[in-house]
């Protein structure tokens, strides 16, 4: 069978921008009463220091560049003097219907394809996946730099039906390790509970909504990061660093988050080296600038879905987990003609 | 328009708050995504909703929005603005993906569609429920290619009645609840009016003239004469004046118009799905306002219904209503 030459994917697993807000530790339970983070601008009288041209040679002009001073203004985004602990706060969407393309132009693929997925959930299921995604949670990975560095880390994950919380748990995220998905003691029964409630979502029906609140002692005063926007045609002189915020709230990008919530694959040839990274059809890592699936390997996406769709050769139980993954992540995975 | 598609009652999302909607609404305007992509967005909830056994049948004829907020995602020099884009992951050689631009923004908007249904004679209860359906299904589809945020507010029908004074108080309480905010509304009759104007000065001015001098703001100067009273000496100044606008009129694109035949979907390749004929077309642009919702008189001046002729390939969503 041939694949479909256009074939798309909506996000299943799908996060809100976090926002940032600032309080102290023991002050946790008011947290809806904490203030806002603000970006502010700053201007800073740097220093040349970065690697010159090995072109220039002469020993007075080099002298002159790097004894200039190098002006820059930046946006900066910190704790109050009187606040210890950073707040994130986003909420995340779970929906059903994974596999079910939201475009796609091969009526027979399509349906192919839907058998495949019927057959994984029945066999399989989404329980590993789930239980990833909620140690993603828990793990709170998704705080990036703000968690490296902080003192204490807690998590509150909120299960919301029509507005009210229905469910709550609170997960000590320090105890976890970052390169494996086992779970401390203690944790497991909430990881256990949160995760039959993300497998209900992936079950299709109602969207499931989970509300995240994550709790970093990171220090009063102490600079938080929120993402930084990528502005092309900057012009010289414009500022060099732009923060996001949503309506003057610090925040971090969905998509960072989103990102952070499917490193979940540890399925890749590369584990032992790299750890767990986000779910990707290449397997790629912006970070390290690598792609941890080669297709020459045979171990990424297009080439695992293809064999499994197409030719009906399942991969193994991690390789179905990857395919399906990569559902849920969405994309545009069309075949051009060639 | 007698072909405008009536409406019994209007089903209301109130203050749906959307995030990373595409704000680059046609080659030549960005900005509050294009009236399409919501027309696009109720047929495609209406489609949604007709595979499903509860919910009863709602017909969905037109729709409104209200902005409350909008916040795009760009730099702004004071002069120019810059999209934030996004660095996409690594290809599978390990090297930068290069970058699209896309415009994106964040917004605050409430939907009001215009809808004909039998739940609107059931108790209010009844229709309660199936709002609260409704939104389930609106909640997991995307608007303009942005994601919606868990809703704060219920959905609401309203049934309009048949007394033209009934109707109009009905929608004066709706109309409440959309403030503050601005809502869309279609001025085609301002491009004609500037078309015709322009046709005085330069007879081979055309309505592309007409929209793009609407877009912007014009200085026009005006010679002055002035008499001494002492010496009666004239002297000549010139006097640089605006030219006036009433209200918050923004160029938008309004449909498309066929660039070829409609071909059978089997003689094009890489089409959406495999059973829609296809057409190539593009973009046809009109004049739209922002008015406040308390400006409007009747629902039906809110709510945008489309329209289609074959003969000419026009594809348009019209609404015709004058402020007050």
């Amino acid at each position: 069978m041939k694949t479909a030459s256009v074939l798309a994917f909506e996000r299943k697993l799908d996060p809100s921008d976090a926002l940032f807000y600032a309080g102290s530790w023991d002050r946790k339970d008011d947290a809806n009463t904490w203030a806002p983070i603000a970006i502010r601008e700053k201007y800073v009288r740097g220093t040349i220091s970065n690697r010159l041209s090995k072109k220039e040679s002469d020993p007075a002009k080099l002298d002159a560049q790097i004894e200039k001073p190098n002006l820059q203004s930046v946006d900066v985004a910190t704790m109050p003097v009187d606040s210890d602990t950073l707040l994130v706060n986003f909420t995340l969407k779970i929906l059903g219907g994974v596999g079910t393309p939201s475009a796609c132009n091969n009526s027979e693929y399509q349906a192919r394809l839907c058998e495949v997925v019927q057959g994984y959930t029945e066999g399989t299921g989404f329980g590993e996946l789930a239980r990833r995604y909620a140690v993603c949670l828990a793990n709170a990975r998704f705080l990036w730099r703000n968690r490296l560095g902080s003192e204490a880390v807690q998590v509150r994950i909120s299960h919301v039906e029509d507005g009210e919380a229905k469910t709550s748990w609170e997960f000590d995220s320090l105890t976890f390790s970052l390169r494996d998905f086992e779970v401390p003691q203690g944790a497991a029964g909430g990881i256990e509970e949160l995760s039959a409630v993300i497998k209900d979502g992936f079950s299709g029906g109602k969207p499931v909504i989970l509300n995240v609140q994550a709790f970093a002692r990171v220090g009063a005063g102490q600079e938080v990061f929120p993402s930084q926007e990528l502005s092309l045609e900057r012009g010289k002189g414009d500022k060099s660093k732009t923060l996001y915020h949503v309506e003057g709230v610090a925040g971090m990008h969905s998509q960072k988050i989103g990102n952070a919530l499917r490193t979940i694959d540890d399925w890749h040839p590369l584990a032992e080296e790299v750890g767990p990274i986000a779910v990707e059809p290449y397997g790629s890592v912006t970070t390290i600038g690598r792609a941890c699936r080669q297709p020459k390997m045979g171990v990424d996406f297009y080439s695992l879905l293809d064999k499994w769709v197409c030719k009906d050769k399942a991969p193994d139980t991690e390789g179905q987990h990857f395919v399906m993954a990569t559902l849920i992540r969405g994309g545009v995975f069309g075949e051009k003609d060639s | 328009m007698s072909d405008a598609p009536q409406f019994d009652g209007l089903l209301t999302f109130p203050r749906i708050k959307v995030q990373n909607v595409n704000c680059i609404s046609s080659p030549l305007t960005w900005g509050f995504p294009s009236m399409t992509a919501f027309m696009g967005l109720m047929w495609a909830l209406e489609r949604r909703l007709a595979g499903r056994e509860e919910g009863g049948e709602v017909l969905f004829n037109r729709v409104g929005v209200v902005c409350h907020a909008f916040q795009p995602h760009v730099s702004d020099d004071g002069f120019s603005h810059t999209f934030h884009l996004t660095r996409n992951p690594v290809g599978k050689d390990g090297k930068t993906a290069p970058i699209i631009e896309e415009g994106r923004a964040n917004m605050e908007i409430s939907l009001v569609f215009g809808v004909q249904s039998d739940v609107l004679g059931d108790a209010v209860g009844e229709q309660q429920m199936l709002a609260r359906q409704i939104g389930d299904v609106l909640f997991s589809m995307r608007i303009a290619g942005g994601s919606i945020l868990p809703m704060a507010h219920k959905p609401f029908f309203t049934s309009l009645g048949d007394e033209w004074e009934e109707r109009l108080s009905k929608f004066r309480s709706v109309r409440r609840r959309l403030l503050p905010g601005f809502t869309l509304i279609g001025r085609d009759d301002l491009l004609k009016e500037r078309h015709d104007d322009l046709l005085q000065e330069d007879p081979t001015a055309t309505p592309l003239d007409a929209w793009l001098d609407m877009s912007r703001i014009n200085w026009r100067c005006s010679r002055i004469e002035e008499v001494n009273e002492d010496t009666g000496e004239v002297t000549e100044r010139g006097e640089w004046k605006r030219d006036a606008r009433e209200g918050w009129i923004v160029p938008i694109p309004v449909g498309y118009t066929a660039l070829s035949p409609r071909y059978d979907n089997s003689e094009v390749d890489n089409t959406r799905d495999d059973s829609t004929s296809f057409q190539f077309v593009e973009s046809i642009y009109s004049l739209g306002q922002w008015v406040g919702p308390h400006h409007l008189s009747e629902p039906a001046d809110m709510l945008w219904h489309a329209s289609y002729d074959e003969e000419n390939g026009v594809y348009r969503c019209i609404n015709k209503s004058k402020p007050m």
